[in-house]
């Protein structure tokens, strides 16, 4: 197991509550267009964390949101969100793509096939560079 | 010289446009406030002066868009007295001062707003001091489809109802076909409702006519969420001073949290390059 960087951890894990906290305590109605978002929002600590080898659970994450937004948002949906906005692997060292491999591969257990569409994402992301 | 045209032109369109939204907002605050009130009389007052200003300075090309909105009062005034002395119309939607429709809703006094049309047509007979013509009532099978529907779906009276009664008139007069009624009477209330809100009568759009509901959420979730990570955080600090430990360092805060342009590369420039221009 590769050492958590900066304890990246715990900033990660109060980011993602503090997201939540505000979904959950948001009087309005939620729309999927609200968490994407927030999931969009989110890209640039989804990297940092990967670059700080913090494995985090994706499944638990959208499961936590979908929740928050009183399940009006399917938690599949924002899981394939959250996969969409992770880094491409081409820019990553070795650590830090295992780190990738893992955080996919419990996505790739819940829902198969999200693997193979992250790989096409980035294949056309990699043609069109 | 042509661009003096240009510029003069332009300024004409402008004081038009200032006039026809200047009509709208009247209208609109006269869906709301009652017609016997002082209010209610200054809106109507007002009204009739920017009609009768229109009908002085508008080019005549731009005569029949207004007459639409109800602008050029005095044509519509003798369109109506022919209609009425000519015959009475069968349909009888949106002319002759009559308004067809639901019955006043409870709460508005005087059946609720009248249109231009409506205020002009028995006006001129009281005038003149001639009775009124008896317009004949119109049957409910006389009705279209569409105002019987209204009626039925109607079980509430609100500003929009009434809006949307006001602008049905002025969209018959103009023609519009049914199938494209609906569109544009919402396009039509979208647009006063965007008035009410300049005129601060609303304190927000409804979130389904904002185009900016979405960024609005998320902002607010975003200020919930800076405050839940700050308490934490706090929380954290205070606990370790208690704890008798030194804070060597302050804690980390989310980026995506407190800083909404974190994540954003920046644009590549030379500062020099710029110098160079300025100096040019």
């Amino acid at each position: 197991m590769i050492p958590v960087k900066d304890r990246y951890d715990e900033v990660f894990e109060i980011e993602i509550e503090g997201w939540l906290f505000g979904l959950a305590n948001y009087p309005g109605e939620i729309s999927s267009q609200v968490i994407h978002r927030i999931v969009r929002e989110l890209a640039t600590s989804f990297h940092l964390a990967i670059e700080h080898y913090v494995v985090f659970n994706i499944l638990q994450i959208a499961n936590k949101f979908s929740e928050s937004a009183r399940f009006l948002i399917h938690e599949q949906e924002i899981a394939m969100a959250i996969v969409a906005q992770l880094p491409n692997p081409a820019t990553l060292d070795d650590d830090q793509q295992l780190v990738l491999g893992m955080v996919i591969d419990q996505v790739e257990q819940a829902y198969p096939g999200s693997l193979a569409s992250f790989y096409n994402r980035w294949k056309i992301g990699r043609q069109a560079a | 010289m042509v661009a003096k045209a240009i510029e003069h032109a332009r300024h004409e369109e402008r004081d038009d446009m200032q006039h026809i939204q200047m009509q709208q907002r009247l209208l609109a605050m006269r869906v709301i406030a009652p017609p016997k009130s002082r209010l209610g009389k200054l809106i109507n007052e007002r009204l009739a002066q920017l009609y009768d200003e229109l009908g002085e300075s508008i080019d005549p090309a731009k005569r029949g868009e207004l007459r639409v909105a109800g602008a050029n009062h005095d044509v519509l005034r003798e369109r109506d007295a022919l209609e009425v002395k000519l015959a009475p119309r069968a349909s009888g939607v949106g002319g002759q001062g009559s308004r067809v429709g639901p019955p006043p809703p409870p709460g508005v006094v005087g059946g609720g707003p009248a249109g231009p049309v409506a205020m002009s047509g028995g006006a001129q007979f009281e005038a003149s001091g001639k009775p009124a013509p008896r317009i004949p009532a119109i049957k409910p099978q006389q009705q279209a489809p569409k105002i019987r529907k209204l009626q039925l779906e109607q079980s509430q009276p609100s500003w929009v109802w009434l809006l949307s009664q006001l602008l049905q008139t002025d969209l018959d007069r103009l023609g519009v076909e049914p199938d494209e009624f609906n569109d544009i009477r919402i396009l039509l209330i979208k647009n006063e409702a965007t008035q009410f809100e300049k005129l601060q009568m609303l304190s927000r759009l409804p979130d389904s006519l904002s185009p900016d509901a979405v960024t609005k959420i998320f902002e607010d979730i975003r200020t919930m969420a800076a405050g839940y990570v700050a308490f934490v955080l706090v929380e954290r600090v205070k606990a370790q001073v208690q704890r008798g430990e030194e804070v060597k360092q302050l804690p980390v805060v989310p980026r995506s949290i407190s800083n909404p342009f974190f994540g954003i590369p920046l644009v590549d420039f030379d500062p020099e390059d710029i110098l160079r221009k300025i100096d040019q």
